[in-house]
């Protein structure tokens, strides 16, 4: 076939290949090899700028998305399982000609859902006149009975919704599904949009492409609108499930694009019968809930009491009136296929409007004939879940071989109302960028609409998924090889629009105070605790790498270090008796475990692992730049851990690597972090773990041991101050000056003086302690534990008992070691633990005896 | 018959609770065959504001929170009943299973809408064909559907054991069939999968139970209990008539319903979350004592 007879240019080899499958429909080309004209101003930039410059461009977007951390988690468990965003270099395009007529009846459809839901869950005329079999509601198992009459009037339903579409061989446009919960993609549009529009930056502004943030501006102030107090400037909070979920990422894309505080079930509580979100500086009341989770996850009193991630007592604030939630509780239950077939008539019913958008054929197996119909025609079934209560990936029958096809049939036959049978659509094929060239592959289309008080709108654009194999996109919206942009192409030009103008009112200058989540709070105390820890870890582990390379591996300042190691359970204890000459060669075995061994708690890679963890979860509230050195930490030791060979060499380049990455995160909280309550935690989490550190430090070297210049050196090495040591004393190593400088000496940021200082300095600007006449218990200790060390005196420590035992230095260690994990522990439940999990009330089985007692009929 | 019921479910925690969320289904509320003549929930320490509302069945929920540090929780609800006398309906003449099911079936029966929820599957209870299979001799299609109950109700009374350590609150009910043992909630639910298996609305009912002391021992205050059985949808003129399979009987003066769902899970009397508490301790006392007629 000849293609591109008269637009592309003949000297782009770019589309040359370009031949979509016989017999459907491609978005690019019409079936006699034309260009469509909706698609000829791009393919003909495409094609000026050539395949190298193209791909070029794309490796370089690529890897942009790899650096930002966008991600999606194909599994719902360890937040560290995700994957990259794959995006294709080349956007899908729609005439806004057409894509007017297309979200028209897509808005539509929004309304006739809409007014669906509004039936069910209240006045049931559905029901009553029936048009939809009431099994699909009392017999839903997503259905609940407190979902009936919950306020109506006063809140929609759907505030934004999807519908997700197929385009078969004649071009026509059907619904394969709907998803009224919190449906996923806004966030990965954006983000779609961002990077293609960048990737081909120049084609981006000379083409008439809509705009999204009108759409998302738009979003804004329908959430506003739902706010029931407050609504100029309502406290609106995205609800998420946390971050081992699906949608985590986009969650907490979307709270900072939208400006909302990124919320998990914990941060919210319900108190004085409005929801409240737990900051530091006390409760503060929500208007609006963005909830991204399940209906049935909400309120663990009402709703699945197994589930611990909602918000306890929530329907009862719903139904004061005191909350919105969005969309409405109780909505994802018209999203089951088993609605389908019944739409037409509810769209009659209802609205009085014949439906205009069909949904592709489906048979609820609910009916008999339904039923009988499917499995007459299996082989052209898709099978689905009548009941759509997760993700659950659909059959496709053709693809069974015949035991399982039996199988699945009885599965039917035993319950049949429990799955329905979907007609498969050949869809559409459009262009996309591979190794080969440009080859066409199907493609889905996710659409977005909102209800406005005008009225539902529809996002000028949507989330395209492109996959080589088409029955792959009836999964889910992360289901397909890739997903692309959609540009649908204007008529007139375009008016260039960011959601960051918008209010005309002028902003008084503000300091950020006391809002933030006690979740936060603690996950960026941790974040402080681990990178520190990480890198006390690299320091040890380096200098001990160092030894090894050194002519003298036995030197004693070695034995320390395995100390320190031994006590925090690395390494074999038996590796450090003193007696043994050979124990740096024969620990050294299990050094490379100490690096990256994920099951040793404390290993190098545990560490930065959970630092990694940590700051997944307060992603929405650091710098990209802070969680890309936090990535790279953790990218390093993993690559390094795939690889078999570890000689010495590579470690110690790899701790080398490791220090500097953790010298730069440091740089960026220094210098990069606003000084907020945020940081005061961070910083705080470092300075405890540095003194505790510190501490152990000097037991493993001091507390039993002479203190002989190489040992000395060792420590001052690992304590990162042996520069200023030399500058100070040169080289001679002794004892009480080198407890000054790691202990009493306020100028070394290394001191333990200096971290407890540093602590009293958070401590006191903790919310309530400002204004307060005594001190709390953490601030006592911490006062203690600083005159403490101020008042020491280093030459007495430094003194040896008969046995060589340093007595004073030793009891002042252990009364560290008590009271610093205490001080953490009292911050910890003053600030952070504000709840532990709810439980539930235990109750008594009835009837434990009320049998034989009792007379019948008397 | 009167009675007043006093029913006292008390926690007592080792440490204390911050705050506590509860929604209770204590209240009885009027319907066929019960007069409320009075009710009180008095709960210890007291809340600040006590939500009430009507389920979508009709049952009375309330709702409260503590949000004070309490070391113990005790929750009081006094009732006043009169319950009618329905051991008639034992003679009565009835519709069959299958005239009842298919005036639902064909929506003839004007309150198909009401007891439609009752036939689907629930959260604590999945229609089988085991279910169906072993109660098929009770309940054939053309048996009066009074009888048929009734012959259910024995058959379970009959078969299973009455063992109070033998399940739990949140035993499964095909656990406890397949088990054949169980308490009054363990039978309801048996005989509520039974019935919906073969398309008979039937729902789980909580109440009490008025038990009579041994010959010659005085009535003791406080030593009565919550109970469970079921109920079934016998057409249009009879309704929901109770049965007891604990007590392989058909309700009457002795059953007093507070509150009727698709099973246990709707009608749990006492639900909620706690923060803190440490090692809760549960008392439960009902008494059920009959007052003189006048």
């Amino acid at each position: 076939m000849t293609l591109f007879l008269n637009s592309p240019p003949s000297s782009s080899p770019l589309f040359g290949q370009y031949a979509p499958p016989r017999g459907i429909f491609d978005e690019a080309v019409t079936s006699t090899g034309q260009v469509r004209p909706s698609w000829q101003p791009l393919l003909q930039q495409l094609g000026e700028m050539g395949m190298e410059r193209l791909r070029s461009r794309w490796n370089q977007a690529q890897a942009q998305i790899e650096r930002n951390g966008i991600t999606y988690n194909p599994y719902e468990e360890d937040g560290l399982v995700s994957r990259p965003w794959a995006l294709d270099a080349i956007p899908m395009v729609l005439a806004e000609s057409e894509w007017q007529t297309v979200t028209a009846q897509l808005q539509q459809r929004a309304r006739v859902l809409d007014a669906l839901l509004r039936d069910l869950l209240g006045e049931q005329r559905l029901l009553k006149d029936q048009i939809i079999p009431p099994e699909l509601v009392f017999g839903h198992p997503g259905w609940y009975p407190a979902y009936q009459n919950l306020p109506l009037s006063q809140e929609r339903l759907l505030t934004y919704c999807v519908t997700d579409l197929a385009r078969d061989p004649s071009g026509q446009w059907w619904a394969t599904g709907d998803r009224t919960r919190s449906p996923f993609g806004l966030g990965y549009v954006l983000e779609n949009r961002i990077t293609t529009s960048r990737m081909l930056a120049g084609i981006f502004r000379q083409l008439p492409v809509c705009r999204l943030a009108p759409f998302y501006a738009s979003l804004k102030e329908e959430l506003r609108r739902l706010a029931p107090r407050f609504k100029e400037n309502p406290r609106i909070v995205l609800w998420t499930k946390g971050p081992q979920s699906r949608g985590y990422f986009e969650d907490s894309y979307l709270a900072r694009y939208l400006g909302y505080t990124l919320a998990e079930g914990d941060d919210l509580a319900v108190r004085n019968d409005r929801v409240q979100l737990l900051t530091l500086g006390g409760l503060l009341p929500v208007e609006v809930l963005l909830r991204r989770l399940d209906d049935d996850d909400c309120d663990s009193v009402e709703l699945n009491p197994a589930s611990q991630i909602g918000i306890s007592s929530l329907l009862n604030v719903v139904r004061e009136g005191k909350v919105a939630v969005a969309n409405a509780v109780g909505t994802r239950l018209v999203e089951s296929p088993a609605f389908l077939p019944f739409l037409p008539a509810v769209s009659r019913h209802l609205l009085g409007e014949d439906l205009a958008i069909a949904s592709v054929a489906t048979w609820w197996c609910g009916r008999d004939d339904w039923c009988r119909y499917v499995l007459e025609n299996f082989d052209r079934m898709l099978i689905r879940p009548a009941y759509r209560m997760a993700d659950v990936r659909p059959t496709v029958v053709r693809s069974l071989n015949a035991t399982a096809k039996d199988v699945l049939m009885s599965q039917i036959k035993a319950s049949p109302e429990r799955f329905v049978g979907q007609e498969m659509i050949d869809r559409s094929t459009t262009p996309v960028l591979t190794d080969d060239g440009v080859e066409s592959w199907y493609v889905g289309l996710r659409t977005f609409q909102l209800q406005t008080k005008d009225g539902f709108r529809s996002l000028p654009g949507g989330l395209a998924r492109v996959s080589p194999d088409s029955d792959s996109l009836n999964f889910t919206m992360t289901a397909g090889e890739r997903s692309q942009d959609v540009w649908i192409l204007s008529e007139q030009p375009v008016e260039p629009f960011s959601l960051l103008e918008g209010s005309s009112s002028l902003l008084a200058p503000r300091r950020s105070g006391s809002e933030l989540p006690s979740r936060v709070a603690d996950n960026f105390f941790w974040l402080g605790r681990y990178a520190e820890r990480a890198a006390q870890s690299a320091r040890v582990l380096r200098t001990l790498y160092a030894s090894l390379e050194s002519e003298d591996t036995d030197g004693p300042e070695n034995l320390p270090l395995l100390r320190y190691l031994a006590t925090s359970g690395q390494v074999d204890p038996d590796h450090v008796v003193p007696e043994f000459s050979r124990t740096i060669s024969d620990a050294a075995s299990s050094l490379p475990d100490c690096v990256l061994d994920v099951e040793r708690p404390l290993s190098l890679r545990s560490s930065v692992n959970n630092a990694l963890r940590t700051a997944l979860r307060v992603r929405d509230r650091i710098s990209l730049d802070m969680w890309q050195a936090v990535d790279r930490l953790q990218d390093g030791l993993q690559k390094a851990s795939e690889r078999i060979d570890r000689t010495s060499v590579d470690m110690a380049d790899l701790l080398e690597t490791t220090l500097a990455e953790l010298a730069a995160l440091n740089g960026l909280v220094g210098e990069g972090m606003t000084r907020t309550l945020g940081w005061s935690f961070f910083d705080l989490g470092r300075r405890l773990e540095r003194v505790t550190q510190t501490s152990a430090l000097l037991r493993s070297f001091l507390a039993p041991q002479r203190g002989d210049a190489e040992m000395l050196e060792s420590l001052l090495t690992v304590s990162d101050s042996l520069m200023t040591y030399r500058n100070r004393y040169l080289s001679t190593f002794q004892v009480p000056v080198v407890l000054d400088l790691l202990m009493t000496d306020t100028t070394n940021p290394r001191s333990m003086i200096y971290q407890l200082i540093r602590i009293n300095e958070h401590l006191d600007a903790m919310p309530g302690n400002l204004h307060q006449a005594q001190l709390n218990p953490e601030q006592r200790m911490a006062v203690h534990l600083a005159s403490t060390i101020k008042l020491c005196d280093v030459y007495a420590l430094a003194e040896q008992n008969d046995s060589g035992r340093r007595r004073q230095l030793v009891s002042l260690l252990d009364q560290l070691d008590a009271d610093l994990p205490r001080i953490s522990d009292a911050v910890s439940s003053r600030f952070l633990i504000h709840a532990g999990l709810p439980r539930h009330f235990g109750v008594q089985h009835p009837d434990r005896d009320s049998r034989g007692t009792m007379e019948a009929g008397s | 018959m009167k009675y007043r019921i006093t029913h006292t479910t008390s926690y007592k925690y080792s440490t204390p609770v911050s705050v506590c969320h509860n929604v209770v289904m204590l209240t009885p509320h009027e319907c066929p065959g019960l007069i409320v003549h009075q009710h009180q929930l008095a709960i210890e320490p007291g809340p600040a504001r006590i939500h009430q509302r009507q389920d979508m069945f009709g049952n009375v929920v309330q709702r409260f929170s503590l949000e004070e540090s309490h070391a113990k929780l005790v929750i009081k609800a006094v009732s006043e009943v009169s319950v009618q006398d329905r051991s008639d309906l034992a003679g009565v003449t009835s519709p069959t299973c299958r005239q009842v099911v298919a005036g639902l079936a064909d929506r003839t029966d004007a309150r198909w809408l009401d007891v439609i929820p009752f036939v689907f599957d629930s959260p604590r209870i999945r229609r089988s064909a085991d279910f169906h299979a072993w109660a098929s001799a009770d309940l054939p299609p053309d048996r009066p559907i009074v009888e048929a109950a009734l012959a259910l109700t024995k058959h379970i009374y009959q078969e299973f054991r009455y063992d109070k350590d033998a399940t739990q609150v949140d035993t499964p009910t095909s656990v406890a069939f397949e088990a054949r043992h169980g308490v009054c909630q363990d039978f309801a639910h048996v005989g509520v999968a039974c019935l919906r298996s073969h398309g008979i609305a039937a729902r789980y009912v909580s109440g009490y139970l008025r038990t009579l002391p041994p010959e010659g021992k005085p009535r003791l205050v406080g030593a009565d209990q919550s109970h469970a059985w079921l109920s079934v949808y016998c057409g249009e003129t009879l309704g929901w008539v109770d049965f007891d399979p604990t007590n392989n009987c058909l309700c009457s003066t002795d059953h007093v319903t507070v509150a009727s769902g698709r099973d246990y899970s709707d009608v749990v009397p006492i639900k909620g979350v706690f923060l803190g508490g440490g090692e809760p301790t549960l008392s439960v006392s009902v008494d059920v004592a009959p007052l003189d007629a006048d």
